[in-house]
């Protein structure tokens, strides 16, 4: 899902523009300057508040607040804001104070970690397109056992067939490592598309294939087509994992630094108020 | 996969839900998992792989066709399913172990921040919640024991006092506000607790532009915010901070600034006139007047040691006395001088009782006759006139009155005069105005004028002070800056202008003879400026006053002086001028903004406006500030 494209143009100029217009308001000598740092703040304090929601809005998705790819825009939208807003709040890279220096390593942390989330949306999901082989996430250890289930009954025919147990051991000793659950996780991740999957598997099925009777080796192609089926779901299992796991950090720091906001709120409206 | 295996038929395929909190345990190792999955609570409902239906007597499989169908066994006599498993161990998913490990990021900076909000002791170094960041260097200083309550008044006070801050702040204002506006911020409020200035605090420039009236009020937060850190610069502003208000836009110094006005920075008479033109052309340059020179240029009149805004003077003995002492010490000042008289008015044998009987004039020659020719031939002077309140033409006119004067000073020495003076000034000034006047040599003074004699005084005559001298009563000093002239010259010139013309006449007189540059005592105002009202009180300047530029500038020459060094740079900026005193009293010509320009300028020299410019005016520490402080 890509947060710019033709029809998130609109979110883009509004954005450009709130920015725009607040940096002139900040550095505008036609302005008094009182309370310029709670502007800021407050602003700020609602653009993290409105990020938040994106994640509200994923759990009622029952609901109808529009459409998803226009929350992502929104979200992305509003950070870079955010990132505006903040560098105007703060007037410099790093505050002072380790409260203040605490809240700016969360806040640099949660925008981290979102830019690098975004980048791995527009990255795996292209590789995703590539790769093929669309499945739900939640479905693949059910997927996975399917095949191993196939996996075994080709052995045990084929043991069955040629009266001996050669196939037999070498898949417990071997390939049943590689149909016991997903394998070469970051080899697939970073766009190998199950190639050193390919090789093992090729390897390791020439390798038994040179002691192998003839009725053996029927079997033997079943297994090469099962591997490469588990290759494919191997590869949606590795880029969806990130996909998915990379708010495990983004979100909490982000709930983190909403709590600490909050306190620094609480403490500029008692104190410096 | 979206192929045959990964069909969403209801048959074939379970409904998977991403935000389920459960996840099979079967599914987690990587096995097949059972068809229901847990339960919400977390159990596990796949020990069965059905549950069967009775019909009749019978018992029924209900394995679902995505399952395989019917199971071969089919149910037992009692209705249990006869595909059991042991029971897995339900896993968290991805899903809410990222809400677990929120809450507890969350709990984490709230512990964290309960924890420390307790420690507030920030001068220990010990980390707060509550630390918004180190203080100024100059705040850290003095902030005491409880240093946060110092300005913020909500701190120390409890949940009660957050609250309050919180919702009714204006409770929480200093209850001692100092003199003048009542700032609407507390923080404001307690800045202006210790710090004062030369006018409104919550004014622009802290006064009211008369041309501004309707300027809103300022607030010290709107420039100055602290806890950046002790070496924060938090009396630094921005041009745009300045731009706030001055709409004319000064982004670069050599460009935008408008002129200085012809006479800056003289734009007021200076307190000692010193002709710099005329001095440094002509008397400086004169090979016969070389001995006396100040040596060094510049700096041989004007103290670097200590320079500021302005450069200080040397002293009028160790440089303008090399050749004005003689100058000043010429010119005496005469209180009376006895004046011309016509008819003599002393009876016989007056004198003598009076002064003793060598004193009496011999009787007049009855063969001669009988005519009077009196020892003086000059009128009365234009001071004793003012002081006897008597016209000072022609003899018929005063003489009566001068002869009077003459008897009662016979018998009382100087305090006749000394009466007269002291109906005409302020009372109290006779002490300074007479010290050291010898009542007995005035007394000899009027009995040798009463009998148409010169007085002669026995013994030295050339020792300073007041002394009687032939007919006059005069004064004379020894030397710059005589304390009796000094009164002099201030009684003269601070005595308003008297009621009526012909005193108002006398009294001109008097005053511009005391006051004259050329030919008044002591010469005193060739050099010290006096300003004041024509007719009205003056001032006379006796010291140099430094640093009277224009209001909210500043000037430092120190930095000047050390850059290029001190002979090089006065008159790089200084320039004489080619007329005799053509910027008031200088002798210098007015310093022009491109002077400055040619270093303070865009890729140069600073150039911002508080360069030059300050904010505030008249700032100082308030007494309570120091006490509490001590």
């Amino acid at each position: 899902m890509r947060a710019v494209n033709r029809s998130s143009w609109p979110v883009w100029v509004a954005t450009s523009i709130a920015a725009a217009a607040i940096v002139y308001w900040n550095v505008s000598p036609k302005l008094a300057y009182i309370g310029r740092d709670f502007v800021t703040g407050y602003i700020l304090f609602g653009l993290m508040v409105f990020l938040a929601l994106y994640n509200g809005r994923k759990k009622l998705s029952m609901v109808p607040l529009g459409k998803a790819s226009v929350w992502l825009t929104l979200h992305l939208a509003v950070g870079i804001l955010a990132l505006v807003v903040f560098r105007l709040h703060v007037d410099a890279l790093w505050p002072t104070g380790p409260m203040h220096l605490a809240l700016a390593l969360l806040f640099y942390t949660v925008c981290a970690s979102g830019v690098i989330g975004y980048g791995l949306q527009l990255a795996l999901s292209r590789r995703l397109a590539q790769a093929g082989g669309e499945i739900i996430y939640e479905r693949i250890p059910a997927e996975i056992a399917a095949i191993r289930a196939q996996v075994e009954k080709a052995v045990l025919q084929a043991a069955t067939d040629s009266g001996n147990d050669t196939l037999g051991r070498d898949y417990l000793q071997t390939l049943a490592w590689y149909f016991a659950q997903p394998r070469f996780f970051w080899s697939n991740a970073w766009g190998g598309f199950g190639r050193r999957a390919e090789n093992w598997l090729q390897r390791h099925l020439h390798t038994i294939g040179r002691y192998l009777s003839e009725a053996e080796r029927a079997r033997l192609d079943d297994l090469a087509r099962l591997g490469a089926e588990k290759r494919h779901i191997d590869v949606q299992y590795a880029m969806q994992s990130l996909l998915k796991r990379w708010t495990i950090f983004h979100v909490p720091l982000a709930a983190a630094m909403l709590a600490l906001a909050a306190w620094h709120l609480i403490l500029v409206e008692v104190f410096a108020q | 996969m979206n192929d045959s295996a990964n069909s969403f038929r209801h048959d074939q395929s379970r409904y998977e839900r991403p935000t389920l909190g459960w996840r099979c345990g079967r599914s987690a190792n990587w096995d097949s998992p059972c068809r229901y999955g847990p339960t919400a609570s977390g159990v596990c409902r796949g020990q069965n792989a059905c549950t069967p239906t009775r019909s009749g007597d019978a018992w029924h499989c209900r394995r679902p066709a995505a399952e395989g169908g019917p199971c071969p066994n089919g149910p037992g006599k009692d209705g249990s399913c006869g595909l059991r498993r042991p029971p897995c161990v339900p896993r968290r998913t991805l899903h809410v172990w990222r809400g677990r490990l929120s809450v507890l990021a969350v709990g984490v900076i709230l512990a964290l921040v309960a924890l420390l909000a307790h420690r507030t002791d920030t001068a220990s170094g010990a980390p707060t919640s509550l630390d918004p960041g180190a203080l100024s260097a100059a705040h850290s200083h003095f902030a005491g024991a409880s240093p946060c309550a110092t300005c913020h008044t909500a701190f120390g006070r409890g949940t009660g006092g957050w609250w309050q801050a919180f919702w009714s702040p204006a409770a929480l204002m200093p209850t001692e506000k100092p003199e003048g506006d009542v700032p609407t911020h507390r923080l404001s409020a307690a800045c202006i607790e210790c710090h004062g200035f030369g006018g409104h605090e919550l004014h622009a420039h802290n006064q009211i532009f008369e041309q501004h009236t309707d300027l809103a009020p300022t607030d010290c937060l709107m420039c100055h915010t602290e806890h950046k850190g002790r070496l924060a610069q938090i009396t630094t502003l921005t041009q745009a901070q300045c731009q706030t208000c001055h709409t004319r836009v000064v982004k670069d110094f050599a460009t935008d600034h408008p002129p200085f006005h012809a006479k800056f920075p003289y734009d007021h008479k200076q307190a000692i006139t010193f002709d710099h033109a005329n001095h440094y052309n002509k008397y400086f340059s004169d090979p016969h007047m070389a001995s006396q020179v100040p040596p060094g240029g510049c700096v041989g009149c004007h103290e670097v040691g200590d320079s500021g805004r302005a450069l200080r003077p040397t002293k009028f003995e160790t440089t303008c006395a090399n050749c004005h002492a003689d100058t000043i010490a010429k010119k005496d000042f005469i209180l009376f001088r006895w004046p011309e008289i016509d008819t003599n008015t002393f009876k016989p044998g007056e004198i003598g009782r009076a002064c003793g009987a060598s004193a009496e004039p011999p009787p007049p020659d009855p063969n001669k006759p009988a005519s009077f020719s009196g020892v003086s031939a000059d009128p009365l002077n234009s001071i004793s006139a003012y002081f006897l309140d008597l016209p000072a033409g022609k003899p018929a006119e005063y003489e009566n009155q001068v002869q009077d004067l003459a008897r009662a000073m016979m018998k009382d020495g100087a305090d006749p005069l000394v009466d007269a003076v002291t109906k005409h000034f302020s009372a109290g000034q006779a002490e300074r105005l007479f010290a050291g006047i010898d009542s007995e040599q005035v007394r000899q003074a009027a009995c040798a004028w009463a009998a148409n004699q010169e007085y002669s005084q026995p013994g030295e005559t050339t020792v300073p002070g007041w002394r009687a001298d032939e007919l006059d009563l005069r004064y004379a000093h020894p030397s710059h800056a005589d304390p009796v002239l000094k009164a002099w010259i201030e009684a003269f010139a601070a005595e308003p202008m008297p009621e009526g013309d012909d005193a108002a006449a006398r009294f001109a007189k008097a005053r511009r003879e005391m006051l004259s540059y050329s030919d008044g005592p002591g010469l005193c105002t060739q050099c010290h400026a006096v300003s004041g009202e024509r007719g009205g009180p003056l001032t006379v300047s006796w010291q140099v006053e430094l640093g009277k530029s224009p209001a909210l500038t500043r000037f430092d020459h120190r930095p000047h002086l050390d850059l290029l060094g001190p002979e090089k740079t006065c008159t790089s900026c200084h320039r004489l001028a080619e007329s005799v005193l053509s910027v008031e009293n200088t002798g210098l010509r007015g310093i022009a903004l491109t002077t400055c320009t040619e270093c303070h300028a865009a890729g140069k020299v600073r150039d911002d406006c508080q360069t030059c410019h300050v904010y505030h005016q008249g700032h100082a520490f308030r007494k309570r500030m120091v006490q509490d402080a001590k």
